[in-house]
């Protein structure tokens, strides 16, 4: 371009090159020569001039623009309106068809959602409930708190023998018949009974009391469904033909043996175990 | 088993016309204005602009193969060419609007040198390519067009 300039009159090169120099942008080989054309020019305020009248130009030249239809009317030139229209509507219709999908995606997965938390509450809440009956954890605190507390945990305080047993006998819902011990040592006196509901399993507890010693002792005697087996594992004793398992706790010492078919006794004291094997000996057979 | 027919789709070059759709008629306005500051005449413009349009849309293939097809340089330079071959489209000027008082005194090459530089933003290279001059004859057209609105200190 700066070839150009060589070409030139001195009034072409001072007009024609204004918007290069009011951009920084003029060739390096015409910058000097064009200061030296603006002072020469005598009109200090060409660059101001100049700039104002471009603005107003384009300005001028921006009220001047194509309606809608005249635009229609180009567009037109690569595509028939009514192809345009059909290809608007092609594309809709997609849109359309991609809304409805992800509508139905969203109703699916938002019933799934659904179905999956009433299942969960289901399981939760409503099913069968996989809580397992663990006799020697419970009852082992069952009998701390009777202990501590017989009167209000006892449904059937009493010393009678008939009563007791009529009561466990009639007792409603119980899927094993509830143990008694038959002869218990003399020193040891009826207490009452009561069946503990775990939901899981129920249990029948039948107590009996120590009064002639110092401090009363209490003796719990637990029957619930179920085999021996099912007891954790442990050292099997024999008390004269009673198979017993022992357990024990830092207050307490538990015997677990089978006592009928389906049902398994524990009997729980603060005896030794073999105390309570001999107690248990002497109870059983009913 | 019936099978439903399969539905019509409609038979075009999709990619060239989205290429005429998004990089050349934006550009109409533009265009409209140069064919506007050429003819001095609405109708000119009209003409000139529909003429720049048929031309690029009967090359929208070749262009879109071409990488450094710049849109608003083929479409001056084709509404350039219409104003040429149809001598202005024997529209007269018409309008007493400030623009058409400023750019009248002017020679249409005067005109076509403000308006592809000083109105559509060309730079003065690319200006001198789309009309067909030398540089030397572009830098003569639009200083000479330029000293006559700054003398006049025409009011736009």
């Amino acid at each position: 371009m700066a070839q150009a300039a060589g070409e030139l009159r001195d009034d072409d090169v001072l007009y024609g090159y204004l918007t290069e120099y009011l951009d920084g942008e003029l060739p390096a080989a015409i910058a000097g020569k064009y200061d030296q054309l603006l002072k020469a020019a005598d009109r200090p305020a060409l660059q101001e001039e100049f700039q104002t009248l471009r603005g107003r130009l384009q300005l001028a030249l921006q009220s001047y623009y194509l309606k809608e239809d005249e635009l229609a009317a180009l567009a037109s030139l690569v595509q028939d309106p009514r192809v345009k229209a059909t290809v608007e509507n092609v594309k809709i219709a997609q849109l359309e068809r991609g809304v409805a999908v992800s509508t139905m995606m969203r109703r699916v997965a938002m019933g799934t959602f659904v179905v999956a938390a009433i299942g969960a509450a289901v399981v939760k809440f409503g099913g069968p409930s996989d809580v397992k009956f663990k006799p020697l954890e419970y009852l082992g605190y069952e009998a701390i708190a009777l202990e501590e507390d017989s009167r209000e945990r006892l449904n059937l305080p009493s010393h009678d023998l008939k009563e007791v047993r009529q009561y466990l006998a009639t007792y409603p819902g119980l899927d094993f018949k509830p143990k008694m011990l038959k002869n218990v040592p003399s020193t040891w006196d009826l207490d009452g009974a009561t069946v503990i509901d775990y939901e899981v399993a129920k249990v029948a507890v039948v107590m009996y009391e120590r009064r002639q010693s110092r401090n009363p002792e209490k003796l719990f005697h637990f029957s619930f469904a179920g085999k021996l087996s099912d007891l954790p594992p442990a050292d099997p004793g024999n008390m004269r033909g009673l198979i017993f398992q022992t357990y024990a706790s830092n207050e307490q010492n538990v015997i677990a043996w089978q006592s009928a078919n389906n049902t398994v006794s524990l009997l729980i004291g603060r005896r030794s175990a073999p105390e309570l094997a001999e107690i248990a000996v002497a109870g059983a057979g009913d | 088993m019936a099978t439903s027919p399969k539905p019509m789709t409609p038979q075009f070059d999709e990619q060239l016309v989205n290429l005429f759709e998004e990089q050349y008629l934006p550009l109409a306005d533009t265009i409209y204005r140069f064919g506007f500051a050429l003819t001095l005449s609405l109708d000119g413009a009209h003409s000139c602009v529909r003429q720049a349009f048929q031309k690029v849309s009967g090359k929208l293939k070749d262009l879109s193969k071409s990488l450094d097809a710049n849109p608003k340089s083929v479409l001056i330079e084709a509404c350039w060419q219409a104003y040429k071959d149809t001598k202005g489209g024997g529209a007269s000027p018409i309008g007493q609007s400030a623009i058409t008082s400023a750019l009248k005194p002017l020679p249409v090459e005067g005109r076509a040198a403000v308006a592809a530089i000083d109105g559509a933003g060309l730079s003065p290279a690319e200006a001198a390519r789309v009309l067909s001059w030398s540089e030397v004859e572009l830098r003569q057209h639009l200083a000479s067009a330029r000293r006559t609105l700054l003398r006049d200190a025409v009011q736009l």
